[in-house]
């Protein structure tokens, strides 16, 4: 160690507390940055993580190649190893998905289960060769359930059109849809002959047109159901088969399968396809190797470039371009603190500084020692640092990492950390920067020191004449304590400006780190679906035909028994579109029509939705306004109207109901923070009418012509114009239970279902339920609408709980991380003013021992302080409110511009940051002069440090 | 053999009205061996020389020659390295590193250069200055006296070929001032080395071989005292 070093070690020792200070302001941002970096990098493994399960761990992949070509593939030296599947044949299974019609049955090696996305749902993976595993979607979809231990005797064998054989690649050819044409996959192996290679032909466009494709059985095959598994990400969404997975055994080498079927089948020669799905030695060469191939092969997009393979992505620029701000963020909030405790610590030894280079130090050695001083922190703030990020996202990402489905990806995997070199290589290299970029600085006024000027003690102490003068208020307030704190602020303009710069700036990231998040919660929190149901089922005439209150009633009555719903609700819906006098809505909703332009779209009438301003739309004598109108069970209809105090005699006479109506605006109130609804009707009662089809004579016409009928001919024959009256509601009571969603505006109108179904016709109706474990209610809800064949797709039966659930989390992992953000760089902008202000005081030791010694009491130490504490505070916050006012006006118009929000000034975040400011300074001060009136007075007037 | 060559040295502070003259064409030169001391009325542009000649100020003109070469022609690093080996500097305030106790305060120019300190020399030095037992104390344990010899100490640690005085004694008593300056001709009849001090009293300029007097920026006087 030289001699600068020791003498650099040796001034961070005794500036003790300084010197810890630093370091915890390294530590922070070193930690912030880490937290980021290997956020990253776990949020990239995720994402493969995401992609693996999706699409499986491969690299390449060749579809319905021979076995010769397979073998190939797989003793070739490039490849590392690769998962193998044999088509086996399809089967029709009788689904009610047209397009749909097969189960198709592939063996699949070990490997292909191991990294395929075979996903088990329940049951297990199949063992043996007459063991199989099905898609649940082939219940839920396709309408065939099965369940496990059942034993299928399945007819198996390959669908041609023509002479061309076809693949899951091919799409289902029938006669509905023969205009279809089969796509270029190259896989449809036409010739069957066994040492061709992949058939790179195009199967004619139009061949199905002329007839549909047709399966040729060829074996018959039994198999016993050992469970289900997720749709799997292999199968198309045009494939024609449901993919059912048997185990093969490919042990004794690909060509046991190669000779294909038994013999004295007619298609004994016929060959069997493969798919193989493959991992290179080196994952980079897998394009070239397809490419050189000269097959049609595809190659694992998503899982080689979040696996880093390939680079060309959305993701390294969406979230390297937010890492790149953040990390920006922290290093512009932890530079200003690094570097202030630099610039402090050269400016305290400017004597010293001057001194080495008057006894013969050169500029290089001076600023050497800087730099050492900068080493010397890092060397401990660093790895701290790190570690201590690495805790920090690593404890984060324990809570919170099993909610990150909300965002992206599957609910079955959870965001766990990933520390990869590359994210610590880069924390490293921006902590580095961070505190060389903050020591260099400094660094070159060390440099500019002379040794004269240290000798002469001449810069600090210059002060120019004619600015000393002191206001009187000061004098009256503070007396000549005021006044000599006033006359030191103007003497070291520099060294306060530096604590009122930290300040600012802390105040300014406090209050504008805080509007974002809170911006961005309401943004999220706008966005969701208010809906006060658990589950929805939609009921959607599964024989076809209308529906009756009668049938409706007793599927009710029979559903509320099958899980143990809290509370339950039916109702029947139609969406109607109403001319409406404009007089008749308020101003508010005129206005809010007219200043936005997409709820015009929304309300879609022609006549009005161009006009540009109120005038004009009261000047139109008519408004279309689309309304929703419900029918509710009449039981529970009377239950609802009874809980509200509504009058049955009125609202539930099922010959001439008044219906009971909300119409509502909802307006973000910048005031509230939150939407409030305002009225969109003047009038407490209204009478509409509308024109549908007439329903006794719409039986005469097929659907798709009284569908049109309604739309273009007012006047036919066939239409019936019915008149609805209701009563409007206040603005805060409630619809009947599942039927308040928020929309932004809108009317909703219910009446008893006896009254709407004498009125209107409908072929839904949907079920709203609210359970106390909605999930276990849920599946057996599931299970019962399947087993009576009442569940027709996914969209059947909603979990509105799950989804809000994610929504729920979203905002958690939102907050979670902006106030993680928040907090930790008010810490570091809080160990900047500490730092900066107490060594000021601290400078001025030997100032105070001389005021001491002649004569100058605690008391008026205090009130000097006071009146100093009050200038930093004032100064810091005349500049940082208005500035972090502008931020946030900023951040509202950006979020303004994608979510309706009002603007608002996050008051409580600056009442803290107010509070805070002074509670900082204050207390730094006193901590600072604690420490000096434990000094003696002559001591002190002998410091020879300045 | 002439060591030290002042040459039309002028220093000007400030510009226009508030221009200061601290110095106007000072020129002398200095023998190896001699024994300078310089006095004037406070004010007179003594510091300004002696720090233009220590290498530690720049004159608005003219030259010093140290050893025939000419000092202020060398770059800022040659100028540091000057400092640190042709000229040792006390000063009326000891200016001594708070951090650094003794023995390192007095060896600083050599550890700066990276040199590995001559042992004997330092004991030598150490007794000459009655500091034997305080290598381990930091300066703020020291009293006035003891600082001031501690910066001597580092002035004479790499037998400088000049050492530079300004007001070494100014702050001391008359018992503490004289043992500083026998300090200084001790060191100056040992080794050979031209010394020039900046000093009020007239016991010691008296006791100088030659005596400089400047007055307004301007040397009046400069006579060689018999012996
Ligand atoms: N940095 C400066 N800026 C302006 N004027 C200066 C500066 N340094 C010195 N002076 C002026 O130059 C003149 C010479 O100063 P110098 O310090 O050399 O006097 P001195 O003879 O050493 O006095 P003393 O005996 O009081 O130490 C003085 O008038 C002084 O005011
Ligand atoms: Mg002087």
């Amino acid at each position: 160690m030289n001699i600068f070093h020791k003498v650099t070690l040796k001034s961070l020792a005794i500036n003790r507390t300084r010197t810890v200070v630093t370091i915890i302001g390294i530590i922070l941002s070193v930690s912030m940055i880490t937290a980021v970096t290997v956020f990253i990098s776990s949020l990239q493994d995720y994402m493969l993580d995401n992609a693996i399960y999706v699409n499986g761990d491969w690299h390449g992949a060749f579809n319905g190649v021979n076995a010769g070509t397979a073998a190939e593939i797989l003793n070739d030296s490039r490849v590392e190893s690769a998962a193998l599947a044999v088509g086996i044949g399809y089967a029709e299974i009788g689904s009610r998905n047209e397009y749909k019609p097969y189960l198709f049955i592939m063996g699949a090696d070990d490997l292909f289960f191991e990294r395929m996305p075979v996903h088990i749902i329940g049951g297990r993976l199949p063992l043996s060769d007459d063991e199989i595993i099905l898609p649940v979607h082939l219940a839920s979809n396709g309408g065939v359930v099965y369940k496990t231990g059942d034993v299928l005797s399945l007819e198996t064998g390959d669908r041609y059109a023509g002479d061309i054989r076809l693949t899951q690649q091919n799409p289902y050819i029938s006669n509905d849809n023969s205009d279809s044409h089969i796509e270029n996959s190259g896989s449809a192996d036409g010739d069957g002959n066994a040492g061709s290679d992949v058939n790179e032909g195009h199967v004619e466009n139009n061949i199905a047109g002329v007839r549909p494709e047709e399966l040729k059985i060829m074996e018959t095959r039994t198999y016993t159901v050992t469970g289900f598994y997720e749709r799997p990400g292999f199968e198309d969404y045009s494939a024609p088969g449901y993919t059912a997975l048997t185990k093969a055994d490919f042990g004794s080498g690909i060509s046991g399968y190669a000779d294909g079927y038994p013999e004295g089948n007619s298609d004994a020669g016929q060959t069997r396809l493969f798919d193989i799905y493959l991992k290179m030695k080196f994952p980079k060469n897998i394009f070239a190797y397809v490419d050189e191939s000269g097959m049609t092969g595809s190659t694992n997009t998503d899982v080689l470039m979040y696996s880093g393979v390939s680079r060309y992505s959305n993701f390294y620029y969406v979230f390297y371009s937010f890492a790149g701000i953040l990390i920006g963020l922290i290093m512009f909030g932890s530079i200003s603190l690094i570097y202030n405790a630099f610039a402090i610590s050269v400016s305290e030894r400017t004597r010293q500084f001057g001194l080495l280079a008057s006894i013969g130090a050169t500029k290089r050695q001076a600023r050497g020692m800087v730099l050492f001083e900068a080493l010397a922190v890092s060397g401990i703030g660093i790895p701290v640092g790190i570690i201590s990020g690495i805790l920090g996202i690593g404890v984060t990402l324990r809570f919170v990492g099993d909610k990150f489905y909300a965002f992206y990806g599957s609910e079955k995997l959870v965001l766990d950390l990933d520390i990869s070199a590359a994210a610590l290589a880069a924390a490293v290299f921006f902590a580095f920067v961070t505190v060389m970029i903050s020591a260099w600085v400094p660094s070159g006024r060390a440099v500019r020191i002379s040794a004269i000027d240290a000798i002469r003690l001449s810069k600090d102490i210059r002060v120019k004449s004619g600015k000393m003068k002191s206001s009187l208020i000061t004098r009256k307030l503070f007396g000549l304590e005021g006044i000599l704190a006033g006359k030191y602020f103007k003497r070291s303009k520099k060294k306060y400006r530096a604590t009122v710069v930290s300040l600012f700036m802390s105040t300014v990231l406090f209050i504008s780190a805080s509007s974002l998040c809170s911006y961005l919660t309401d943004a999220v929190t706008g966005a969701f679906q208010d809906s006060d149901y658990d589950i929805a089922y939609y009921y959607s005439g599964v024989s076809g035909g209308y529906v009756s209150y009668d049938y409706l009633n007793s599927l009710y009555r029979k559903l509320i028994t099958v899980a143990d719903f809290s509370s339950s609700v039916y109702a029947v819906e139609k969406t109607i579109g109403v001319k409406m006098p404009v007089a008749q809505f308020t101003d508010e909703y005129l206005e809010y029509y007219n200043i936005t332009p997409d709820a015009a779209y929304m309300a879609g009438t022609d006549n009005v939705a161009n006009t540009a301003d109120i005038d004009d739309i009261a000047g139109a004598a008519e408004h279309e306004i689309f309304i929703r109108v419900f029918g509710i069970g009449d039981d529970l209809y009377e239950q609802y109207l009874l809980l509200n105090g509504f009058d049955t005699d009125i609202y539930l006479d099922i010959a001439d109901a008044r219906g009971l109506g909300q119409a509502l605006l909802s307006r973000f109130d910048a005031s509230l923070q939150r939407f409030v609804k305002i009225p969109l009707l003047k009038e407490k009662t209204a009478e509409i009418s509308f024109a549908a089809v007439d329903r006794e004579r719409r039986e005469l016409l097929p659907e798709s012509e009284s569908q049109y009928i309604v739309q273009s001919n007012e006047n036919s024959d066939y239409i019936k114009i019915i008149p609805l009256k209701f009563d409007v509601m206040e603005v805060d009571t409630r619809l009947a239970e599942g039927l308040n969603t928020s929309e932004k505006y809108g009317i909703k109108i219910m009446y008893p279902m006896s009254y709407f179904l004498s009125k209107m016709n409908t072929k839904t109706c949907t079920f709203y339920f609210r359970a106390d474990n909605p999930q276990k209610a849920f599946e057996q809800l599931e299970e019962y609408l399947m087993a009576n064949g009442l569940y027709k797709d996914e969209y059947s039966l909603i979990n509105t709980y799950e989804m809000n659930k994610t929504d729920r989390n979203m905002v958690t992992v939102i907050k979670v991380f902006s106030y993680g953000f928040i907090i930790l760089i008010s810490l570091i902008a809080l160990a900047n003013v500490f730092n900066t202000i107490s060594t000021n005081v601290m400078l001025r030791r030997r100032e105070f021992a001389m005021l001491r010694s002649v004569g100058m009491t605690e008391r008026g130490f205090r009130r000097m302080m006071n009146y100093e504490c009050i200038l930093y505070g004032v100064k810091s916050l005349i500049w940082g409110i208005p500035a972090a006012f502008l931020v946030t006006w900023l951040i509202f118009r950006s979020i303004s511009r994608a979510f309706e929000t009002g603007f608002y000034l996050p008051w409580s975040s600056v009442v803290i940051a107010v509070g805070s400011v002074f509670a900082v300074v204050f207390s730094t001060m006193m901590y600072s002069m604690r420490i000096i009136s434990r000094d003696n007075v002559i001591d002190s007037l002998r410091i020879d440090t300045e | 053999m002439e060591i030290l060559r002042v040459e039309k040295l002028t220093k000007i502070y400030g510009k226009g009205e508030s221009e200061v003259r601290a110095l106007d064409g000072v020129s002398f030169c200095a023998e190896q061996g001699e024994f300078i001391a310089i006095i004037g009325p406070s004010g007179s542009g003594k510091s300004t020389l002696l720090h233009i000649i220590g290498g530690v100020d720049r004159p608005t003109s003219g030259a010093v020659y140290m050893n025939d070469r000419d000092v202020y022609a060398q770059n800022e690093d040659q100028l540091a390295i000057f400092r640190r080996r042709q000229v040792g500097l006390i000063y009326q305030f000891y200016n001594l590193i708070p951090v650094l106790d003794v023995m390192e305060n007095i060896t600083l120019p050599v550890l700066m250069d990276g040199r590995k300190i001559n042992a004997e020399r330092f004991d030598e030095l150490i007794k000459t200055l009655g500091l034997k037992g305080r290598e381990k104390h930091l300066p703020n344990q020291l009293s006035g006296g003891q600082q001031q010899r501690v910066s001597i100490g580092r002035a004479l640690m790499n037998a400088p070929a000049v050492v530079l005085a300004d007001e070494p004694t100014g702050n001391l008593d008359s018992k503490n001032s004289q043992e500083i300056v026998e300090l200084l001709k001790l060191s100056n009849r040992r080794y050979n080395q031209t010394i020039i001090i900046i000093t009020h009293d007239e016991n010691i300029a008296l006791q100088a071989k030659r005596i400089i007097a400047i007055e307004d920026g301007r040397i009046t006087r400069d006579e060689v005292m018999r012996k």
